[in-house]
């Protein structure tokens, strides 16, 4: 069974889990943590789990996939306003833990700071692009003054090994940089230019290219080239 | 040129400030109170940052404990105002210029966090050789009741580092087992012994020895306190986790069970040692102060 974990705002990862149903896939959402049935008994992930409002045993999940940075306390509606906040911080805590003690892959592994991946800001990745040779869109902050994320970027998907868009130079540096944040997935938009130059990252790359998605569903199934 | 950043009022910084100023030591204190200094940082290919006249370039080591501008009341009570958005901006730039800096930083927000998950960091606590109590985290009632009928003496704590008192599961929290539907909720196998906090400074245990009829001695009112020498592979496993966690300065909460064993709760990445300090020592302190002064990048 593939479990993705997503928020159920996020359409392109509902409709990914629908479309895999069969296989099977199933949903796990900020409200399934409001649901009876999940046990975890530390340092194991299980027994067992909540997806979509329906009991599954831990046992029967190959491989997750990872869609949610954290969970918001504006992702639960069914919990009483006052107490969404604390909520949202202990379901994320919770998922942490849950998805590091999964002993089937996981893409990507949380870290401490963010349940997609390293929680690193843009200025923290195009810093440590840079360190790996990769040319970059400097920015600048001053009081008052952020700069405005582009908008006009191409974007280069990394699936494990491969990388989908963009031109050969592109892809070599996205998959470099995703070996270096140690993430399976990830998205990486460059500027262009007289050179392209890196100015835009997710680690919730696009589903949209079927290319894409059919390299996640290889690399999920573990039958990744 | 150490950096402090945060409020004065805070007992920690206040104390590395006033040893620092003691000793003569250069350094800069980055005051969260309002005005928000002026400031400029460069990123990409070269990092870069000034803060009013000071050029971070300066800076060899930082001792870090903001506090959210919203909780200081300077700012006003407008927390969408422009004054705390304008603080919050600056707060997250020094805290990204920070992250990449070829500093010693005590210590770094990236593996600060990993006691934002209680359960996530007893995995490395358990990986360093200390025993971590029975846990259960779950939105079933029966598998609660389950657990606590194993178990016995059960207490329950917040799974986040969002701060909670620990409590032990009394009549009043079996009658409402049935919350725990609602969001995730951590018990834990009750632990009887001695508690211990150990400071980790460096390579360095200064350990403190905790005597309270409390099941949260920090909320007990009870607490009596005695610097303890610990056993040298009880010394060598806190170091080890402390460093694997990332940490360069770490709070280490221990307890020794009658029989010998010895259980860690969690690692704190910040600690307020102040409180561990007995009125006629400044241990922590000066050995926190050469830390910064000679210590090297940790990471």
């Amino acid at each position: 069974m593939i479990v993705v974990v997503a928020s159920e705002r996020d359409a392109e990862a509902t409709g990914l889990a629908r479309a895999w149903s069969a296989s099977p896939a199933v949903i796990v959402t900020p409200a399934d943590l409001s649901s009876t049935g999940w046990a975890v008994a530390f340092p194991d992930a299980g027994p067992t789990f909540v997806a979509s409002g329906e009991l599954h045993s831990v046992a029967e999940i190959s491989a997750v996939l990872v869609r949610l940075p954290c969970v918001a306390p504006s992702d639960l509606t069914r919990v009483e306003l006052e107490d969404r906040e604390y909520a949202a911080a202990e379901m994320t805590a919770f998922l942490a833990y849950w998805l590091r003690a999964l002993p089937c892959r996981v893409f990507n592994r949380p870290s401490p700071t963010m349940l997609l991946g390293p929680g690193w800001t843009l200025a923290e990745w195009l810093t440590r692009a840079a360190a790996l040779g990769i040319a970059v869109a400097d920015i600048a902050v001053t009081r008052g003054c952020r700069p405005a994320l582009r908008a006009d970027v191409r974007w280069v998907d990394v699936v494990g090994e491969r990388a989908f868009g963009g031109d050969a130079t592109m892809r070599a540096w996205s998959i470099a940089l995703a070996r270096m944040a140690d993430v399976q997935l990830l998205g990486v938009g460059f500027a262009d230019g007289d050179q392209a130059r890196l100015a835009a990252i997710t680690l919730r790359p696009s589903l949209e290219n079927p290319d894409v998605v059919l390299a996640l569903r290889q690399l999920l199934e573990g039958s990744a080239t | 040129m150490i950096l402090l950043w945060g409020i004065d009022e805070d007992p920690p910084l206040h104390a590395v400030r006033k040893l620092l100023e003691l000793r003569g030591l250069a350094h800069v204190f980055i005051d969260q109170r309002p005005p928000t200094p002026p400031h400029a940082f460069g990123f990409g290919r070269r990092l870069s940052g000034r803060i009013g006249t000071l050029d971070l370039s300066q800076i060899s080591a930082a001792y870090v404990r903001p506090v959210d501008a919203a909780s200081l009341q300077e700012y006003g009570a407008d927390e969408s105002g422009p004054a705390i958005a304008i603080a919050r901006e600056f707060a997250a730039t020094l805290t990204t210029w920070l992250e990449l800096a070829p500093i010693l930083v005590v210590n770094r927000f990236s593996v600060q966090a990993s006691n934002t998950s209680k359960l996530f960091q007893a995995r490395t606590i358990l990986a360093h050789g200390f025993s971590v109590p029975a846990s259960l985290a779950t939105t079933d009632p029966a598998a609660a009741r389950a657990f606590i009928q194993r178990h016995g003496d059960v207490i329950y704590k917040s799974l986040s580092s969002v701060r909670s008192i620990v409590r032990r599961l009394g009549v009043d929290e079996l009658e409402r087992l049935g919350d725990v539907r609602g969001c995730p909720t951590l018990f834990q196998a009750h632990v009887k012994g001695t508690d211990y906090r150990v400071h980790v400074v460096g390579d360095r245990c200064i350990a403190t020895m905790i005597s309270s009829e409390g099941d949260d001695y920090r909320y007990a009112g009870d607490a009596e306190m005695q610097r303890v020498q610990l056993p040298d592979e009880v010394e060598r496993r806190c170091v080890a986790l402390s460093q694997a966690l990332g940490l360069p300065f770490s709070g280490v909460d221990l307890r020794r069970d009658p029989s010998g064993t010895w259980f860690c709760f969690e690692v704190n990445p910040s600690p307020g040692f102040s409180a561990f300090e007995p009125t006629d020592s400044i241990e922590i302190t000066t050995a926190l102060i050469e830390l910064l002064r000679t210590g090297t990048r940790v990471r």
